[in-house]
């Protein structure tokens, strides 16, 4: 990160959810055989936004963003490349990142492309963007992360349904004079690809051909066993290729996954709970977006504030995660 | 020595005796998709964070099945 000419900052982030919320309530008398209260200890989890039929993740961003133009002082012609994280796409193709270029009215000059990631998607995306920057590629990027993964959800689905959430959300990240953002620490395994997976949609559903289901399916406690195996080594690892010990982290920004996970990397990595920042009660599971909205309600609330240091790190489908290291440095907002 | 009954038990708020020496998921209505996390967790407190890396142990939803693997990894002899 030193020695390169240019640098990377987080500097406005919006998002964007649903306007339908479903209650634990409505969940418990479609599925009346469910113990709610035992599902809540577990999840910490107490309503979920829902996409409309007709609305997509990009629908989802697309309104982040123009929440966020509205609000920060940059012009969209300024604008160079725009990357869109996302597992449920407008469609197979085209890509979903050119489509959402020509609807903000973004200028061709813009380099736009979507990546294929889940609860790890919003570090990687950092990963890119502070890359195009630091390489002189790009100045101003837009980091779009949505998705509506109730749509894949069986709704009698124990498993995932008391979980996840629809939700979108726009990151802006522009040149800095020094260096805020980093270093890194990436890793996948893709042995563990079938315990979260929807396995009949994609070109390899062929091989299924007959199946009717095209439900997501996740296998709790193998991707659970994932994360209390790797979470804990990418943080140490990361907070090794600092030079920083946990107690010079300001605060903690996990992937929202559920209640038992968070308590789970706390009590491994023995950190203090006031710095485990928690955001998923009333909001879910949003994959990709939930550190990024963790990080918008914390500024919100004045939790995070201009120069701390906050630890993000997101994990999940793949088995893919990544973590980094992000100096706060306030959202620019218009005068 | 880990007694998996006494572990996978209390992992499910239940007491020992009530839990028969073949419990598993499909018997016992408490050892559910949850429940099964709290026993995965109870698990590796007791071996002091060698559970989480033995190949296996999310799907092991037994008592049975537990023991076996314990055994197999050289934590129950």
């Amino acid at each position: 990160m030193r020695g390169v000419p240019f640098h990377a900052k987080v500097a406005r982030l919006e998002y964007c959810l649903p306007e339908r919320v479903e209650s634990n309530e409505q969940l418990l008398q479609e599925n009346p055989d469910w113990k709610l209260e035992k599902i809540v200890q577990k999840t910490g989890i107490t309503q979920r936004y829902l996409a409309a039929p007709e609305q997509t993740a990009a629908d989802l961003c697309v309104e982040a963003t123009e929440k966020l133009f509205a609000k920060a002082p940059v012009d969209r012609q300024e604008i160079d490349a725009l990357l869109f994280c996302t597992q449920s796409p407008d469609f197979v193709l085209p890509t979903s990142a050119c489509i959402i270029q020509n609807r903000l009215g973004l200028p061709t000059k813009t380099a736009a492309f979507d990546f294929n990631l889940g609860c790890s998607g919003f570090v990687y995306g950092l990963a890119l963007a502070g890359s195009m920057i630091e390489a002189g590629l790009s100045e101003s990027v837009l980091l779009l992360c949505g998705d509506t993964y109730t749509k894949y959800i069986d709704p009698h689905d124990r498993t995932c349904r008391p979980i996840f959430s629809d939700a979108g959300t726009a990151t802006w990240i522009r040149r800095s004079e020094r260096p805020l953002l980093g270093p890194f620490d990436l890793g996948t395994d893709g042995s563990g690809y079938g315990n979260l997976i929807v396995p009949n949609r994609g070109a390899r559903a062929a091989k299924n051909s007959g199946s009717s289901d095209t439900a997501l399916h996740m296998d709790g406690a193998s991707v659970f066993m994932f994360t209390m195996n790797a979470v804990p080594k990418n943080v140490r690892g990361l907070l090794a290729k600092a030079g920083m010990e946990p107690g010079q982290v300001d605060s903690f920004f996990f992937h929202q996954a559920s209640r038992v996970v968070l308590d789970a990397i706390e009590q491994n990595l023995q950190l203090p709970p006031e710095k485990v920042v928690r955001e998923l009660e009333d909001v879910g599971n949003t994959v990709s977006s939930t550190i990024p909205i963790a990080l918008k309600r914390s500024a919100e609330g004045g939790r995070l504030q201009p120069g701390q240091r906050v630890l993000l790190c997101g994990f999940g489908v793949g088995y893919s995660w990544g973590s980094c290291l992000l100096e706060w440095s306030g959202e620019e907002s218009r005068p | 020595m880990v007694d998996v009954r006494a572990v996978v038990a209390q992992a499910l708020g239940l007491s020992p005796e009530s839990l028969p020496e073949n419990a598993n998921m499909e018997t016992v209505p408490e050892w559910d998709s949850f429940g099964h996390l709290s026993v995965l967790l109870a698990l590796d407190k007791v071996t002091q964070g060698k559970a989480k890396g033995m190949p296996g142990l999310a799907k092991a939803t037994s008592v049975e099945k537990i023991s076996a693997l314990l055994r197999e990894n050289g934590l129950n002899p």
